[in-house]
């Protein structure tokens, strides 16, 4: 008797049931807090279920991430030593995240922030355009989502770097790797999109200093996580014009609480953690095959490494 | 000695001769009015030339339009017939199009007036998935812009399909030609994007008739020329909700007048004409090319067909 717990504040639990079910039709789907005998449990599809919840699933085999990102599983310091962890690679995800962050780099690049301006102020008036070739921007990240993102910003005739843990050979898009390289990726950045998994070396990884070494006036687009940026610092670096505008759409706290001064900032546009959410139609296959494999004793795909946590 | 002759409102016309002299000193330049002597002129680089100022020029031997339509050449009544006209056919201009289409497509699917709307009041909408597949977008006009906007559109993973006057081969966009062809396309077109040429075959394209067999909830762009759309019928399908939104770049009267009805309407997002932006450096090579060209009696590049008028 195996069984898939279920847990997310944001996904419906009746349309992931549906969705798996048309692959697995004897699918035993328990949504939590009712989990019957936790022992039954095998598998677990998940989005920050509270800490110390998967303890007492002792045969838990495999636990998914409904989302890219796992940090909120490695929030848990109780995980089953067992238990392998994988995460949703959904094309749609990537699809849907490139659009959200061209959407942000093209509104910058076109002095979005001046033009909407005027048109609020009835203005009707021009400003020298920047030319595309000689903007350079800069992706945080090159994994699944930061690479589809990276290319399709190339596409359209950026100058487009990247910087990841490990070298990339990405047609177009110049590698910068490790620590070592940071700085020099930041220096020839323009407009810096931050798509990396939240993990105990990129927290903080935009902070007073690292932001400081972008070319003045850049521009930040922020879909990886709230805790990737050092809020304060960000707030000084764009008063003091060494960044010209952001866009974030994640936060160390959500929903972003009324108080905080991101909401009024006339240079920062705060978007309400809708970048790209997975989706139970077209990620649901997917997951399917994860638990046929793993009710299989076979390891499924896009397995995440436990010590480097990503 | 031949001269070349430049009207286009005094900053830019500066800009321009400037550009053009720093890249060769041996031209002569006049900027109209101060015409000096009319026979000297063999060259006319015009911007909405007041009507009749051509016929004043017995030697002229080639009109330059300094953007990608001719229309206010061929409203001249007066203007001297056989004389090759060309238009700006660059590539930047045509990525910058492609900019525009793409960064507005993209505003008004991922509904960034209502994301502004709630950041006004401070409010954290319920999750809010988007799909890329309810996006197809259908262009009118396959020309040498068109044709790359539809490219760049498809690159970045949006389903393209095209009507032009006459049927054009692209690679994985389908086309379509004549009156029953652009039926077909709107069935199944969401995101209407024009860029036609301005002819009388293309004016008042945009209407009643043409919105009522796009789905219902559909979007409207244009960057083509204001007299394409038809304004009225656009506010009334906006009421009716047959049309969700439109981005508009060009306008029956330009500079859009202060109290015209667009400029408040939320449904309505407006750029103030520099969807194609003109990144001087670039497109001033292309006028000394074809300046070259019509002095050793080459072909020229962008050469317009007088009796189609584009």
């Amino acid at each position: 008797m195996t069984a898939v717990l279920f847990h997310s504040k944001n996904d419906s639990p009746a349309d992931w049931e549906a969705g798996l079910s048309k692959f697995i039709p004897d699918l035993d789907f328990r949504v939590w807090p009712d989990i019957g005998d936790p022992l039954e449990i095998e598998f677990a599809l998940i989005w920050a279920l509270p800490p110390g919840s998967l303890k007492q699933m002792r045969n838990l085999r495999c636990i998914c991430s409904l989302g890219q990102g796992v940090d909120h599983i490695f929030n848990d310091p109780d995980i089953p030593t067992n238990a392998k962890i994988m995460r949703l690679v959904d094309p749609w995800m990537a699809q849907a995240m490139s659009e959200w962050v061209l959407l942000n780099v093209l509104r910058f690049h076109r002095q979005g922030i001046e033009y909407e301006a005027f048109e609020r102020e009835r203005k009707w008036h021009v400003l020298p355009p920047p030319e595309t070739s000689e903007c350079k921007v800069g992706v945080l990240g090159l994994g699944e989502l930061g690479s589809d993102a990276a290319k399709k910003i190339s596409s359209l005739g950026f100058n487009v770097a990247g910087w990841s843990r490990n070298p990339k050979d990405i047609e177009n898009v110049k590698s910068f790797f490790g620590g070592d390289q940071l700085e020099r990726f930041l220096n020839r950045t323009d407009i810096l999109c931050c798509l990396l998994p939240l993990t105990p070396e990129t927290s903080g990884i935009l902070n007073n200093q690292t932001l400081y070494q972008l070319i003045r006036g850049a521009y930040i687009i922020n879909a990886g996580r709230g805790a990737h940026i050092v809020d304060e610092a960000l707030l000084e670096a764009i008063g003091s014009g060494q960044i010209a505008g952001a866009a974030l759409d994640v936060f160390h706290e959500e929903p972003l609480p009324e108080r905080h001064p991101y909401w009024d900032h006339p240079k920062v546009r705060v978007w309400p953690h809708v970048s790209a959410q997975s989706n139970a139609g077209s990620a649901a296959s997917q997951v399917a095959d994860a638990i046929n494999k793993v009710f299989n004793g076979k390891d499924p795909n896009n397995l995440i490494n436990r010590i480097n946590q990503y | 000695m031949p001269t070349i002759i430049i009207n286009l409102g005094q900053e830019s016309a500066r800009k321009h001769i400037e550009e053009m002299v720093r890249l060769d000193p041996l031209l002569e330049i006049r900027e109209w009015p101060d015409i000096g002597n009319p026979e000297d002129i063999d060259i006319a680089m015009v911007w909405q030339m007041p009507h009749g100022e051509l016929a004043k020029f017995p030697n002229l031997k080639m009109i330059v339009s300094m953007a990608a339509g001719v229309d206010h050449v061929f409203l001249d009544p007066l203007r001297p017939k056989g004389i090759p006209i060309v238009r700006v056919t660059n590539p930047h201009m045509a990525r910058s199009m492609g900019h525009w289409f793409l960064m507005n497509i993209l505003r008004l699917h991922r509904e960034t007036v209502y994301f502004d709307a709630l950041r006004e009041e401070k409010i954290w909408p319920p999750e809010i998935a988007f799909d890329t597949d309810s996006v197809s977008v259908g262009i009118l006009g396959l020309g040498y812009l068109g044709t790359h906007v539809a490219q760049m559109l498809k690159a970045v993973g949006l389903k393209v399909q095209g009507w032009s006057r006459t049927e054009k081969n692209l690679d994985g966009i389908q086309s379509f030609s004549g009156e029953f062809g652009l039926d077909q396309m709107l069935v199944d077109t969401n995101f209407l994007a024009c860029l036609l040429p301005n002819t009388q075959a293309t004016k008042g394209i945009l209407n009643f008739r043409v919105f009522n067999k796009m789905p219902q909830g559909s979007y409207v762009l244009n960057a083509g020329r204001g007299s394409q759309l038809v304004e009225l019928d656009l506010l009334q399908a906006l009421d009716n909700g047959q049309i969700r939104g439109a981005a508009l770049d060009v306008f029956e009267t330009e500079p859009l007048p202060t109290n015209h009805p667009f400029w408040t309407d939320k449904r309505i997002l407006l750029t103030p004409h520099h969807a194609a932006e003109v990144y001087l450096p670039a497109v001033v090579k292309t006028f000394l090319d074809n300046i070259y060209r019509s002095r050793n009696n080459e072909p020229l590049v962008g050469l317009v067909d007088e009796e189609l008028g584009y």
